[in-house]
C-alpha cells in the first residue's frame, strides 16, 4: 500500500481486530435484563376493585388447567460420592415452567458439560429435573435452565450461542453462574 | 488530503430485521439478534476508548442492557447501529469520567490499564510498529478526536451516522478528521523514526 493515508485509515480499521467479547457475555446480559416479579403492591398497582379480584379469584378456581408454575432453577455445590477434598459434585434441579424444560451446564461459555435430559445422571420427574455430577472440574459454570411449550433448539456447545436461540424460539429461562476452586 | 464517507444506500436501515422485531415487541429476541450482530464491533470500539479490558467487558455489557430497556423507544430516526454506538458512546463516557474521578483519589492499578498486546510476532515488523505507534498516538489524541477516527475507520461508519453518534455536524467532523490523520501520521513517524 503506497498511499500513507489510505495505510492510516487501514491500520485503524485493524484495531482491535482479534477482539473477542469474554465468553458468556450475551448469556449475562440476558440474565440481567429478566424481568423481576415484584408484587402489584411492591410497584404501587394496587388500584385493583374488589370486583376485578373477585373475578380473578373465580377465574383461578375455576380455571380447568393448571397454571404454570414460574420456572424455579437450583444450582449448588455438594459433596460427591467420592471423599475427596471440598465439594466434588454439582447438584442443579429445575421446576416449574412450561410443559417442557431443559438443564444445560456449560464450562467458560463454550464448553457444554452436560444437558438434561440427555444425560446419564439426568432423572426426569413430572415435577423436576434434577441433574448431579460427579468430579466437576476447576472453572467458571453456566448453568441454565429453559422452559417452552414447544420443542426446544439442541444443545450447541456455546452458553450465548444456546441461549440466543432459545429466547428466539420463544423459551423461557432462568441463569446461574458458579464459580467452582 | 481528501477524506470521503462511505457510500451506503440512504433510507435502508441494515438492521430492518431487528426493527421489525422491536415493532413487532419481540424486544428480547431482537436483543439476542444485536447482540450476536454488532457485539463484537460494540466491544472493540469500548476497548480502544477504554484500554481496559476489565472495565470494556463491563461497558459492554451495560450498553446491550441499556439498549434493551431502551428498544421500545426506538423510533428508527437514525440506523439501528448508529442508535447503538450514540449508547455506547454515552456509556463509553460515563465509565471514562467515573474512572477520573477514581484515579484521583487512588494511584493507577497496573494491571488495570495495561496497554493490549501488540500483534503477534510473526506478522511483518512495519506492520507491527505502525500498530504500536497508532494506539500510542491515538491516545495521545483528545477524546472527541479519538472517537471520531476510531469510529469512522473501525467502525466504518459515515459521517452522516457520525454526527447522529456524536451530536456535531458531519461538515464539523469531516473537517476535524482531514486536520488529525496528517498530525496522527507525524506523530507515528515520530515514534518509529520511519514513513507511514
Amino acid at each position: 500500500m503506497s498511499d500513507p493515508s489510505a495505510r492510516l485509515e487501514q491500520a485503524i480499521a485493524q484495531l482491535g481486530v482479534d477482539l473477542q467479547p469474554s465468553p458468556g457475555w450475551e448469556a449475562r446480559v440476558l440474565a440481567a435484563i429478566q424481568p423481576r416479579h415484584e408484587s402489584w403492591f411492591v410497584r404501587g398497582r394496587s388500584a385493583i376493585s374488589i370486583a376485578a379480584l373477585a373475578l380473578i379469584v373465580v377465574l383461578l378456581l375455576t380455571w380447568p388447567r393448571r397454571p404454570t408454575e414460574p420456572l424455579v432453577l437450583s444450582a449448588e455445590l455438594v459433596p460427591g460420592a467420592q471423599v475427596m477434598r471440598g465439594p466434588s459434585a454439582l447438584r442443579v434441579i429445575a421446576r416449574g415452567g412450561d410443559g417442557r424444560r431443559s438443564i444445560r451446564i456449560y464450562r467458560y461459555g463454550y464448553e457444554l458439560v452436560a444437558a438434561c435430559p440427555g444425560h446419564a445422571a439426568c432423572e426426569v420427574t413430572r415435577e423436576e429435573l434434577r441433574i448431579v455430577l460427579d468430579f466437576v472440574q476447576i472453572g467458571t459454570y453456566q448453568i441454565i435452565v429453559l422452559s417452552s411449550p414447544v420443542a426446544l433448539p439442541a444443545a450447541t456447545g456455546s452458553t450465548d450461542g444456546d441461549l440466543a436461540t432459545a429466547v428466539d424460539a420463544g423459551a423461557s429461562w432462568k441463569l446461574h453462574e458458579l464459580e467452582v476452586r | 488530503m481528501e477524506v470521503s464517507d462511505t457510500e451506503k444506500p440512504r433510507g435502508v436501515d441494515p438492521d430492518q430485521d431487528i426493527v421489525g422485531l422491536i415493532r413487532c415487541g419481540e424486544y428480547a429476541a431482537a436483543l439476542t439478534t444485536l447482540m450476536r450482530r454488532h457485539g463484537v464491533a460494540v466491544y472493540r470500539y469500548c476497548r480502544e476508548e477504554l484500554h481496559d479490558r476489565t472495565l470494556a467487558d463491563d461497558v459492554h455489557q451495560q450498553i446491550f442492557i441499556q439498549a434493551y430497556r431502551d428498544l421500545d423507544r426506538f423510533a428508527a430516526r437514525s440506523t439501528l447501529l448508529t442508535w447503538l454506538f450514540a449508547i455506547a458512546r454515552h456509556r463509553v463516557l460515563d465509565a471514562v469520567k467515573a474512572r477520573r474521578r477514581a484515579q484521583a483519589h487512588i494511584e493507577e492499578d497496573d494491571t488495570a490499564d495495561t496497554p493490549d498486546p501488540g500483534p503477534p510476532p510473526d506478522e511483518r515488523l512495519d506492520a507491527a510498529r505502525l500498530q504500536h505507534a497508532l494506539i500510542r498516538c491515538l491516545r495521545e489524541l483528545g477524546e472527541h478526536v479519538r472517537s471520531v477516527l476510531v469510529l469512522r475507520y473501525q467502525q466504518g461508519l459515515t459521517f452522516e451516522e457520525l454526527g447522529v453518534v456524536l451530536r456535531e455536524k458531519p461538515g464539523t467532523l469531516q473537517a476535524r478528521v482531514v486536520r488529525t490523520l496528517p498530525m496522527l501520521r507525524a506523530c507515528i513517524e515520530a515514534c518509529t523514526g520511519g514513513e507511514v
